[in-house]
């Protein structure tokens, strides 16, 4: 019986050292899902929009929202491709019984605004990031992540444009897109005044200051909604990029990139 | 962690040593849930803890390179200037380190002539190639290809790779300069230049890495990734082109031949959300992709392959694997927080 246990105990050991080698191993548990890949042909909405969401490790599950919250597991569950005919953001997040849950990813859709005659360059786009050319910005083509998307604009000095109407238009509003990708030295912009038609005066000017980014954060789109209110024939636009990246950034002191997507006027 | 390893150990004791190893392995997935990456021929579990080194004594910046010497040991190339080569052995031990000049190490070649085993080293900042044996001795340093009247200055040239024939003759890769391959002899004497930066079928945007290809004996070539546009480019040995193998969405670094098989470091997933998105490829001695290991499972319609990206958060800019005589691999990264390379176990 002593024989049996003492065997018993040298298996143990060696199962035992058996196991600490297994346990060298990386554990699903530590490591995240990548974001749902969000499949759209545009976010600008005609009449509607096909969704389709992919994870391609089996056993994900994929929840989303509407109102702008943070999916968890007792959110909408996407099971089928969603038809989208309404403006707003949907965040998405996949979920699984081991891996660790993946970050969100957002996507905003946005109805289709009045569409401008013409667009003219006070200041100029860097060469290597013009987009589609010089009506990119009001082209109804909204762009996506990466920054190489040929739907973005890149500038490394202020914005300086003015974008004129077929004919006298009440503005509401408007939406401008843009692209914080810290990691590629590319900021929200600083300021964007906006002068309706051209107008110097300072009692017509619409200015809005964005807040500076404090830390570092994943590559996202942004959206700035604008209130105009006015009837025009013209906006034009300043919109000045970062002139000294902050301290914490490897870019320190440098100029940062401003990447603008689509204008949109409501 | 501790909680799930007890649940094991008490299972097992309950259900009883004797199940013991047939269905170990068994136990194993499904209580500890080992990382298992890659498909089909080519799986592995992953070895975060390989290579790990006291950051204040062997520092690294981007790991960029590896590969394995005569002797079975791992040599890495780093950029950082205290100890531009770090040779491991396989179980990541450190054995040695030499190497203080090489700001903008970058490519690394094992050659061997008369047995004994020299490295071609690649530095951008430093605009050459230079030759050492395997202590770390300089053979030779070659600059950048001014006969040739492809370049107006050295800053034009950054090389990024070689490769070496039978013959010793060897190439380079101008992944991030002017986009140039030149063949050189065994003395470093100029015999060819072909390529150059462009978008037709013998140009290249991003000419990263470089390949020589002996698998077919009787018709060996060149493999030339075009990183940017996401195509291995085949070339015959005096720099015609010969075609070209598409891999949607997968930055290529440089070919690594291993028996029959292909295998990349994949910087990044070309569309995704995250910048730090690399995963691994394999293809078999069809040029055909057979495994992605960190990304979706690879697959064609029409004799296309499809887009392949990014699936789970564990590599993070993959810049160059090295495949050991037990199927393993070595995966040194760029850009990963100056950490130390990855040990895959084939399963």
């Amino acid at each position: 019986m002593m024989k049996q246990w003492t065997l018993l105990l040298v298996i143990m050991i060696c199962l035992s050292c058996k196991k600490s080698i297994q346990n060298k191993f990386l554990q699903q548990e530590d490591i995240s899902l990548v974001q749902p890949r969000i499949e759209v042909k545009n976010t600008l909405i005609d009449s509607f929009i096909n969704l389709n969401a992919k994870s391609n490790i089996s056993g994900t599950e994929i929840y989303f929202t509407t109102d702008g919250s943070e999916p968890t597991t007792t959110s909408i569950e996407y099971d089928k491709p969603l038809i989208i005919t309404e403006s707003g953001t949907y965040k998405f997040k996949a979920f699984h019984p081991t891996w660790k849950s993946s970050e969100t990813t957002a996507i905003t859709f946005f109805k289709k605004g009045h569409h401008p005659k013409n667009i003219v360059w006070y200041s100029k786009q860097n060469e290597k990031y013009s987009g589609q050319g010089t009506l990119t910005l009001i082209n109804q083509k909204k762009a996506a992540l990466p920054f190489s998307n040929s739907e973005w604009v890149g500038f490394d000095s202020i914005v300086n444009a003015e974008v004129f109407f077929k004919e006298k238009t009440f503005i509401k509003s408007m939406d401008i897109g843009f692209l914080s990708d810290v990691q590629s030295w590319i900021f929200p912009p600083v300021s964007i005044t906006i002068f309706p038609n051209g107008s110097n005066n300072i009692e017509d000017i619409v200015s809005v200051q964005l807040a500076e980014l404090k830390e570092p954060s994943s590559a996202e789109m942004k959206n700035i909604n604008i209130e105009i209110n006015k009837e025009v024939n013209s906006l034009r636009f300043e919109i000045a990029n970062v002139q000294s990246i902050p301290t914490w950034h490897e870019g320190s002191g440098n100029k940062a990139w401003l990447f603008m997507d689509e204008w949109i006027f409501n | 962690m501790s909680r799930r390893k007890f649940l094991k150990q008490s299972s097992c004791l309950t259900l009883g040593i004797l199940t013991y190893p047939t269905f170990g392995s068994a136990f194993s997935l499904d209580g500890m849930k080992d990382v298992v990456i890659g498909h089909n021929s080519h799986k592995y579990k992953v070895d975060m803890g390989w290579g790990n080194l006291n950051p204040m004594k062997t520092p690294v910046k981007d790991c960029h390179e590896m590969v394995q010497d005569s002797k079975g040991r791992i040599v890495l190339l780093t950029n950082h200037t205290k100890n531009n080569i770090i040779i491991y052995d396989k179980s990541g031990r450190l054995l040695e380190t030499w190497g203080t000049n090489y700001p903008g190490a970058h490519g690394l070649t094992l050659l061997k002539e008369n047995g004994e085993d020299f490295l071609l080293i690649t530095d951008y900042e430093r605009h050459q190639i230079i030759k050492t044996t395997i202590k770390g001795k300089v053979i030779f340093e070659l600059d950048y290809p001014s006969a040739t009247g492809k370049y107006n200055n050295k800053n034009e040239f950054k090389p990024t790779e070689t490769t070496v024939l039978e013959n010793g003759d060897f190439y380079v890769a101008d992944g991030y300069g002017n986009q140039y391959i030149t063949h050189y002899n065994h003395k470093g004497e100029l015999l060819n230049i072909f390529g150059g930066r462009g978008t037709e079928d013998g140009q290249f945007l991003n000419a990263h890495g470089i390949c020589y290809d002996n698998r077919d004996k009787n018709n060996p070539c060149l493999l030339i990734t075009a990183r940017e546009m996401n195509i291995l480019k085949r070339f015959s040995l005096d720099g015609k082109y010969l075609s070209s193998v598409k891999v949607p969405g997968a930055l290529i670094c440089r070919p690594v031949i291993h028996n029959d098989d292909i295998y990349f470091a994949v910087l990044k997933s070309k569309d995704s959300p995250n910048s730090d998105s690399g995963f691994l490829l394999v293809m078999n001695k069809n040029n055909e992709v057979v495994s992605c290991p960190g990304a979706t499972a690879p697959s064609y319609r029409n004799n296309r392959l499809e887009e392949l990206y990014q699936t789970i958060r564990l590599f993070k800019h993959p810049h160059d694997v090295c495949i050991d005589e037990d199927e393993n691999v070595y995966v040194a990264q760029w850009n990963s927080g100056q950490t130390y390379p990855i040990k895959l176990f084939r399963v």
